[in-house]
């Protein structure tokens, strides 16, 4: 679902459609617009904005509370749900920036193995 | 003619059972609906069990409606094992109506059961969160509350509703789940209670999410033939059962999604309007879902719902009654009973027999209600939509 190419640029998985270009996330094998069983793999996701957050103060097995999640807009239409790496306290803030993906540990699961996924940063804030 | 009738209406309590496992759960709501159709155990001609949880809570994976029924004495019958997420128990019925009206039974049994406290409240979350595409969302820090919380925060941005409406609404179906026996939460909470206890994703609080309960809830489904056997007096009639899933690019508080389309295709069905109804019993699983599912169902315009529920217009007595059974809020929600437990308690509002919760003015006994049920997460939309119109 994601990955990072040879100079360390994260991308998220998704599809495109061969036939209406609709741009998928996450990526299917057919185009649930125009029907068309044919789509190609496309790497997407590399900025998008924030559209809205919100402070969690519960949190799944394996991450640590207080985090932020949010919605992002990917540049190329998709709108994905992402951790979003920013203190609590400047949440609001962020809301309405660009935003940079990277892949990296998110938290440790029981068994003291990293939870490695992607999340969304500041692109002003590294 | 190929009418459908609620025969019968049971429910096992909602709340916290630790001694009591899903059979157990089940038994009690399939012989108090049996009962109360005022039919016999042998004469249910075909049956569907609803549970999402149990292979993952419980370790009973497959067939479990046949173990829960087996315990009954119920066999020998087409049994129908159904998981749809929170909105397993009204699919069931959905797959009951049709068969009914396809000629293929008269006497439908249909349960939902789900056993969710196992002593280990993290395994709980974390199986609830299979709810979704796995691979998509899992190890990615997305849990339910958060897609409601960021809705809400966009929805209170872009009509002005603030954390105070929001208390509203679970003020009110609480207030409403003090009065029904079968609810998981019967002490009444202040909105000031509501505004300050933790917060769980940011606006949403402890109590404007719905908590995991344990119960069951069943209906007896009967055809014309039977209903006419029967006698009509307190028959309640299936004027529409509907179900459908999420598309691309839909989501709640959109006519592209799945709860509007639903909708739509349920008031045609009925032929009713959403100013036919007295009472409604909608999937609040936040507080602010109810916003976004009054507006989808037609019965507030867009942007207005919260003033509505605010000012009283969605109480017992109000001009449409909103979750009068305390909804997923107060009444608890044992997710594949929840969609069974709706339509419970149109049936008996209906009848007549809701007592101190009886909707509107209690001069006039209600003549519609509507059940909005909704289960799981495809892409942005809920992943199964139901709606059931019931009539007097």
């Amino acid at each position: 679902m994601f990955g990072t190419d040879e100079h360390g640029n994260a991308w998220l998985q998704g599809a495109q459609c061969s036939q209406c270009d609709a741009v998928l996330f996450p990526p299917r094998s057919a185009c649930p617009f125009c029907g068309n069983l044919d789509t190609r793999p496309l790497r997407l996701g590399r900025t998008g904005r924030l559209e809205e957050v919100t402070v969690c103060r519960v949190a799944p097995e394996g991450f640590t509370a207080p985090y932020v999640l949010g919605a992002v807009v990917l540049d190329e239409g998709p709108r994905v749900y992402s951790v979003i790496d920013v203190p609590p306290e400047r949440a609001e803030s962020a809301v309405g920036q660009v935003v940079a993906i990277s892949v990296g540990p998110l938290g440790t699961s029981p068994d003291g193995a990293p939870i490695v996924g992607w999340k969304y940063r500041m692109i002003d804030s590294q | 003619m190929s009418g459908v009738y609620v025969a019968g209406i049971g429910l096992h309590p909602f709340g916290r059972f630790p001694e009591c496992g899903l059979k157990d759960l089940a038994a009690v709501a399939v012989r108090a609906a049996v009962s109360d159709a005022g039919i016999s155990l042998k004469e249910i001609q075909a049956a569907w069990v609803g549970n999402a949880y149990a292979g993952l809570l419980t370790g009973q994976e497959s067939v479990r409606g046949q173990v829960v029924l087996s315990y009954m004495g119920i066999g020998g019958i087409p049994i129908v094992n159904v998981e749809n997420a929170c909105a397993s128990g009204s699919t069931g019925v959905k797959a009951a109506v049709t068969a009914i009206k396809a000629g293929e039974c008269d006497i439908a049994l249909v349960v939902g059961v789900e056993k969710m406290f196992v002593g280990d409240t993290g395994r709980t979350v974390k199986v609830i969160a299979t709810s979704a595409d796995t691979e998509v969302l899992g190890g990615t820090g997305f849990q339910f509350t958060a897609g409601y919380a960021i809705r809400a925060r966009q929805y209170m941005k872009r009509y002005g509703a603030t954390p105070a409406d929001l208390a509203r609404v679970a003020f009110k179906n609480r207030r409403n789940a003090c009065l029904n026996p079968n609810a998981h939460f019967r002490a009444e909470v202040s909105a000031e209670d509501i505004l300050r206890a933790r917060s769980i994703c940011d606006p949403l609080t402890l109590y404007m999410c719905s908590a995991i309960s344990d119960g069951a809830a069943a209906v007896i489904l009967v055809g014309e033939g039977v209903a006419r056997r029967i006698g009509r007096s307190r028959l309640i009639r299936v004027a529409s059962s509907q179900l459908r899933s999420g598309e691309p690019g839909g989501h709640s508080g959109d006519e592209q999604g799945a709860v509007w389309i639903t909708a739509q295709q349920s008031y045609r069905e009925s032929g009713l309007g959403p100013g036919d109804l007295q009472l409604l019993e909608v999937h609040d699983a936040a507080a602010s879902a109810e916003w976004d599912h009054l507006e989808d169902l037609g019965i507030c315009p867009r942007g207005e719902s919260y003033l509505a529920i605010s000012r009283g217009q969605m109480d017992l007595r109000g001009r449409t009654a909103v979750n009068p059974s305390g909804g997923l809020i107060g009444r608890g929600h044992p997710v594949a009973a929840t969609g069974i437990a709706q339509i419970a308690e149109v049936v008996v509002q209906l009848r007549g027999e809701a007592g101190s919760r009886s909707v509107g003015d209690g001069t006039r006994t209600p003549v519609a209600g509507l059940c909005l049920n909704t289960g799981g997460r495809i892409l942005d939309d809920k992943a199964a939509v139901t709606v059931h119109i019931l009539t007097r």
